[in-house]
């Protein structure tokens, strides 16, 4: 009865394609495609000089009054887009579909697209539909927009990609700007991309001199960034920390599929915040300690650390969670800006 | 084995007419609401009852079942709430075949077996779990097994592009699957991307050749299952077409929910379902 029976589809539990078999095969020749254009010197050219011109390697570390603990201003993790934008080029889909949480991330994957001339729709979340400057530039660009629905239904704006390419999957195909939507194989091609950032992020702190690091902690909303940073140094001598943090009190934690990929949610009965499926497992292996911070401890904590620029909200978490916990030992705690975008 | 949805859907035939399949939704203010919206689909002739579960994430549907989804969850009403109401429908319509559509995300939400078990309390008949992977992960979850188990019929939704797929492709080959283990009926999507309110459709020959094949494969396989055409069916031309095609049964949702949404009466609702159920006849 089994077309195809694959644990790369899954990531212990959680991952796989929970997507009606009649649209699995098209997940199966996208696979096969990435599989096969990603050895090619022509992608890996092209991938190298995308990352060169949009993908920010300036990590920026800074010792803290408790010399044991450094911390790094990190820029975003843009591989899994600067990756997913190209193989829509390289695989000539007719159209690419993103949904954008974050003004930045949409502009991005705006310009990205326009650079390669391919065709991008944008599902933009409501958080961000409204900025006027934004929507022109976007525009300007070529991007189709699309933002009614996120607007008046649900705030997902990844779903209505990932409906988008569903009702035409062998034509589209999904930029994915996190790794915790849409089903084999998209997900384990977000994370394969990103999973680049943790090596850069190691290499930053080598020419750093920086060595001995025991502990690192950082901000966790959907996970895609953590994953990224915690694959790199997933070993025995380091600890692991993710901080969590909500501005919507009493969410609960649920097992859910989100566009195909089974992983874990946080919801109540108005928002969820979805993380990544591998993220997920490594929850459940014990790889990573996981922390939540109370919002409303976060904002008192804000004060503590202002004369910084603008933080996320998980990042003032993280860095009050170093203030906190275990000053003794050598931690490096990440830390990144806030973006114009959603809230959860 | 013949359960209420053969049982009901033969006895359409028999009566020369095709089956129509509706789907109840859950109101957000009161479950004593959806309950008589589901009397007045049963009263004004709907013959197999879906019952809609809304999804947290319902990206296999379109606006008006998107809208369906959110309310009831926004006012804070839980899944257990929906299978009370099935209960209690169940236990005033004995002898009306009811269907649980849902994703398969609601089961994993729920837990599987909580939810096999809340289904059998509420006796239902099948379910109608468009992306529950069954072939492609050999049903690693084992949902078509327990289904078989309990004697429920899984429901399996066939594409257009599967059904008219080339001999010798994978496509043909899952459509063998399919053929030959759909129980109660199959779907056959009226849509691409199988999204339920679609304004894109098949044409009437598009529609009819893809029955045709699913029929043929579906004897070669020697199943003798029903068919169902899901997907964008509203009003006369899509029946008709629908009748044209040789299928057995239709499913509607969006179109009357559509009118429930915008704060129509159950009178009106009435008098659409029962124009709906005029134009099933042969």
């Amino acid at each position: 009865m089994e077309i195809k029976r694959d644990d790369r589809l899954w990531y212990g539990r959680y991952g796989g394609c929970f997507i009606a078999d009649a649209f699995t095969l098209a997940c199966d020749r996208y696979y096969d495609q990435y599989c096969e254009v990603i050895k090619s010197d022509s992608f890996l050219n092209e991938y190298e000089a995308l990352k060169l011109q949009y993908a920010d390697k300036s990590f920026v570390f800074n010792t803290s009054e408790n010399k044991n603990l450094i911390i790094c201003s990190a820029p975003e993790n843009v591989y899994s887009i600067l990756g997913t934008a190209l193989l829509a080029k390289k695989l000539k889909k007719e159209q690419a579909l993103c949904g954008a949480r974050y003004a930045d991330e949409a502009l991005l994957c705006a310009r990205v697209c326009a650079e390669l001339g391919v065709s991008l729709k944008l599902f933009l979340s409501s958080d961000i539909s409204g900025i006027s400057s934004l929507m022109t530039d976007l525009q300007s660009l070529g991007a189709q927009i699309e933002a009614t629905m996120c607007s008046e239904l649900f705030n997902l704006p990844e779903m209505y990609a990932f409906q988008a390419w569903v009702a035409s999957p062998d034509l589209g195909i999904l930029i994915n700007c996190r790794n915790n939507v849409g089903a084999f194989p998209q997900t384990n091609i977000s994370t394969d991309f990103s999973k680049e950032y943790g090596s850069k992020l190691k290499e930053a702190l080598e020419k750093n001199g920086t060595d001995g690091i025991e502990r690192i902690v950082v901000p966790c909303v959907s996970g895609s960034f953590a994953l990224s940073v915690f694959k790199a140094f997933n070993s025995k001598n380091v600890e692991l920390i993710s901080v969590e943090c909500d501005v919507v009190t009493n969410l609960k934690e649920e097992l859910d599929s989100y566009c195909g990929t089974f992983t874990k949610v946080m919801r109540n009965n108005r928002y969820d915040r979805v993380l990544a499926p591998e993220l997920a497992d490594m929850f459940d292996n014990g790889d990573i300690t996981r922390e939540y911070a109370g919002y409303e401890d976060v904002i008192k904590a804000q004060n503590a650390y202002g004369d910084r620029t603008a933080l996320s909200l998980q990042s003032y978490a993280a860095l009050d969670y170093c203030a906190k916990n275990g000053k003794e030992k050598k931690t490096l705690c990440l830390v990144r800006d806030q973006r114009w975008g959603a809230i959860l | 084995m013949s359960n209420r949805i053969e049982a009901t859907i033969k006895r359409a035939q028999d009566e020369g007419r095709v089956a129509f399949v509706g789907l109840v939704p859950i109101d957000p203010n009161s479950m004593k609401r959806t309950r008589e919206v589901a009397d007045v689909m049963i009263a004004s002739g709907v013959d197999i009852i879906m019952a809609h579960i809304p999804n947290w994430f319902p990206w296999m549907e379109g606006d008006v079942l998107q809208k369906a989804a959110r309310a009831p969850r926004n006012a804070g009403i839980t899944r257990e709430d929906v299978f009370a109401f099935i209960k209690s429908l169940r236990a005033g319509y004995p002898n009306v075949p009811i269907i649980d559509m849902t994703l398969y995300d609601t089961a994993m939400t729920m837990g599987q077996d909580n939810f096999l078990r809340l289904s059998e309390e509420a006796d239902i008949d099948g379910f109608d779990l468009p992306n529950y992977p069954l072939f492609y992960t050999g049903d690693k979850m084992g949902l078509f097994k327990e289904c078989l188990k309990r004697e429920r019929h899984l429901i399996l939704a066939i594409s257009y592009e599967l059904a008219t797929s080339e001999e010798g492709t994978e496509e043909y080959r899952l459509l063998c699957q399919m053929a030959r283990d759909a129980r109660g009926f199959a779907f056959v999507m009226n849509a691409p991307g199988g999204q339920s309110g679609s304004s894109e459709k098949l044409s009437s020959e598009q529609l009819t050749a893809a029955v045709d094949r699913v029929k043929n494969v579906m004897r070669q396989q020697g199943n003798d299952c029903y068919i169902s055409i899901v997907c964008g069916i509203s009003g006369k031309e899509d029946i008709d077409k629908v009748k044209k095609s040789g299928a057995h049964c239709f499913m509607i949702g969006s179109a009357y929910i559509k009118y429930l949404q915008e704060g129509r009466s159950l009178e009106y609702i009435s008098d659409y379902l029962k124009g709906i159920h005029e134009m099933c006849k042969y």
